[in-house]
């Protein structure tokens, strides 16, 4: 073991949070990189990379959710395609159980998407327009399950699609005809049929109507707890993290700048990112207003990142450093660490996460 | 053919309509027949479209020339079609060197007018057959729909719903016919609708400068072809006019169909 008593060994699995208890986890993602270059035209060369997903470590336990959190663009929806093995990593490994999806591909990685889906966040683009609903659940039964006959995948159709809240006759329908929350459940029973331990769900609620939005994270939750689903539930909604995760991951610019349990996150964030982030968040109890803090500027092109942490140049802890300390900021990139104030498993990369 | 509209489905009706009467044609009249006692004679209770200079029946030319014009079209059309979708297919699905390679070719070909192109194979190759005609306008108007195809497979191959089916584990090849497919063909019958009027109106151009199927043959071209050659015989509208109001009449239909197959496309 190298390092010493703070510092977690960052790319190895994050320790568990409830010690030898839990089982070993259903997904572990090691040191994820993705760069995706940017080709400007079709004779010119590369011109640049995007460091879209940057040494990005994840441990989900069996049976619990975590959400992955950030703006729009930090890499998360990436990370989620990495993990189900729909892009390949630059470098870095993933397993889901005893099988590394990284080391996968063609056939075996097909038979191996049996255990692994996803919910999509547009449920409308998600599903082909010309199918009737009936046929697109039977799809994966279909395709892993070839053994049951006509009447047997009928029957599961059938079944899944009551469960999800929608009735059998809705089967004979195509997507165009059913409101965004119904195509939604059509997408969530789709992914079901197969019978996957782990779900993916990027953004599985943004595009719908507010009024629906809590039907459907309520359906997926219920769901959860009925199957015993592992969930990695991507969002950059903290309202609905704070309802559906065990532990959250914090993104910016395609690297983790936190992880923790949720009520640790929500009740005290250690990364002034994090804190930006759920001061962002009207809560609505009166009287519980949080100090806004306002970032400045955009999130850097991720063609150039800002050398040393990359969130210096907006950070409001950055401001108050003296010059000393500054100079570690834009010199040396964090890693992920414990702090040494009773939380084990709460991790953030700051170099000075004690001043929060 | 539900949801074509109106006009969409009055064109659809023509078309079929022309069909039919092509179809139908030999059984009901001889468009060799000459009656040298009754030359250029107007319309009348006989000859409902008047004779021409050899006491044919213009009647008789013009329901043929429907089998020319349509034969020739159709047959070009399919030619087309099948080669722009085996292209511009293979183009949009392989990319890479595949890819730059055909679109080069195609763009090669589209930077010549098409109707010289079709006009300088003719007359190297001195073809004249009805055959050689459609194959000829088929082989050098397939760029169209390769472009066509070549952009709608790879705008389907990434559609989001496509990457579901992926996600779910669906294999390659069925990925491919059930969701990438369907949806990249369907500019396809735009396309192929759209050309049946431009291939009517370019064998119609061949013939009119002699370069159509061999004379003699009733095309429509070849009929306008013949009243402009015998323009000497003044006053004798019913030549021009009624060859004339086939081919307007079949092109207009064509090109219902296409302009309501397009809006269907475009939602």
């Amino acid at each position: 073991m190298k390092g010493d008593a703070v510092t977690a060994p960052h790319p190895s699995p994050l320790p568990e949070e409830r010690g030898a208890s839990r089982a070993s986890p259903l997904l572990r993602a090691e040191a994820l990189h993705k760069r995706f270059s940017v080709t400007p035209s079709l004779l010119g060369r590369a011109r640049g990379e995007v460091h879209a997903v940057s040494g990005v470590s994840l441990s989900i336990p069996t049976g619990t959710t975590l959400a992955l959190v950030g703006e729009s663009g930090c890499g998360k929806s990436t990370v989620g395609r990495l993990v189900l093995g729909l892009t390949r990593p630059t470098s870095g490994r993933v397993f889901l159980g005893d099988d590394e999806v990284t080391a996968l591909s063609g056939e075996r990685l097909r038979r191996l998407r049996r255990r692994m889906q996803m919910v999509f966040q547009d449920p409308g683009a998600a599903l082909n327009p010309r199918m009737r609903i009936a046929d697109a659940v039977a799809e994966g039964l279909l395709v892993h399950h070839p053994q049951l006959s006509r009447a047997e995948r009928q029957a599961r159709v059938a079944a899944l699609l009551e469960r999800v809240g929608l009735r059998p006759e809705a089967g004979q329908r195509r997507p165009g005809e059913l409101s965004g929350g119904q195509r939604q459940r059509v997408v969530i029973a789709r992914a079901l049929a197969v019978e996957p331990e782990l779900l993916v769900a990027d953004e599985p609620t943004s595009a719908l109507d507010v009024s629906v939005q809590a039907q459907v994270l309520n359906l997926l939750m219920e769901l959860k707890a009925e199957r015993g689903l592992t969930f990695l539930f991507i969002s950059h909604d903290l309202r609905v993290v704070e309802h559906v995760a065990d532990r959250v991951a914090v993104m910016y610019l395609g690297r983790l700048v936190e992880e923790a349990p949720r009520e640790t996150l929500f009740a005290r964030p250690r990364h002034p990112y994090t804190d930006a982030l759920l001061s962002a968040v009207p809560d609505p109890r009166p009287g519980r207003r949080r100090a806004r803090v306002v970032l400045d500027g955009d999130v850097p092109s991720p063609l150039s990142p800002p050398p040393g942490c990359v969130f210096h140049p907006r950070c409001p802890l950055y401001a108050r450093l003296t010059e000393g300390e500054r100079a570690r900021c834009r010199g040396e990139s964090p890693e992920l660490r414990t702090l040494d104030d009773g939380v084990p498993s709460a991790h953030v990369a700051c170099h000075f996460a004690e001043r929060m | 053919m539900g949801r074509l509209g109106r006009s969409g489905q009055l064109g659809a009706l023509g078309l079929l309509l022309l069909a039919a009467v092509a179809a139908l044609a030999p059984v009901a009249f001889d468009p060799t027949r000459t009656q040298l006692d009754a030359v250029l004679r107007p319309p009348s209770a006989e000859h409902w479209l008047g004779t021409d200079e050899l006491g044919r029946d213009v009647l008789a030319r013009v329901v043929h020339g429907a089998r020319v014009s349509l034969g020739v079209a159709a047959l070009a059309v399919a030619v087309q079609v099948l080669l722009g979708v085996l292209v511009g297919g293979v183009s949009g699905l392989l990319g890479g060197w595949v890819d730059a390679v055909l679109s080069r070719l195609t763009e090669a070909l589209l930077s010549v007018p098409a109707f010289l192109l079709v006009l300088g194979t003719l007359g190297l190759t001195r073809a004249s057959s009805v055959l050689a005609v459609a194959l000829v306008l088929g082989v050098t108007r397939w760029p169209d729909v390769a472009r066509v195809v070549r952009a709608e497979t790879q705008r389907a191959a990434v559609l989001p719903y496509v990457d579901a089916s992926r996600a779910l584990g669906v294999p390659p090849l069925r990925v491919l016919v059930i969701h990438v497919l369907p949806s990249a063909l369907a500019p396809v019958q735009v396309a192929a609708v759209s050309g049946l009027g431009g291939a009517i109106l370019a064998e119609a151009a061949l013939s009119f400068l002699g370069y159509g199927p061999e004379p003699g043959t009733p095309s429509w071209g070849e009929l306008l072809a013949q009243a402009h050659r015998h323009a000497l015989y003044p006053g004798a509208w019913w030549l021009t006019l009624f060859p004339g109001l086939a081919l307007f009449a079949t092109v207009g239909c064509a090109h219902l169909v296409g302009e309501a197959l397009r809006a269907r496309a475009d939602g």
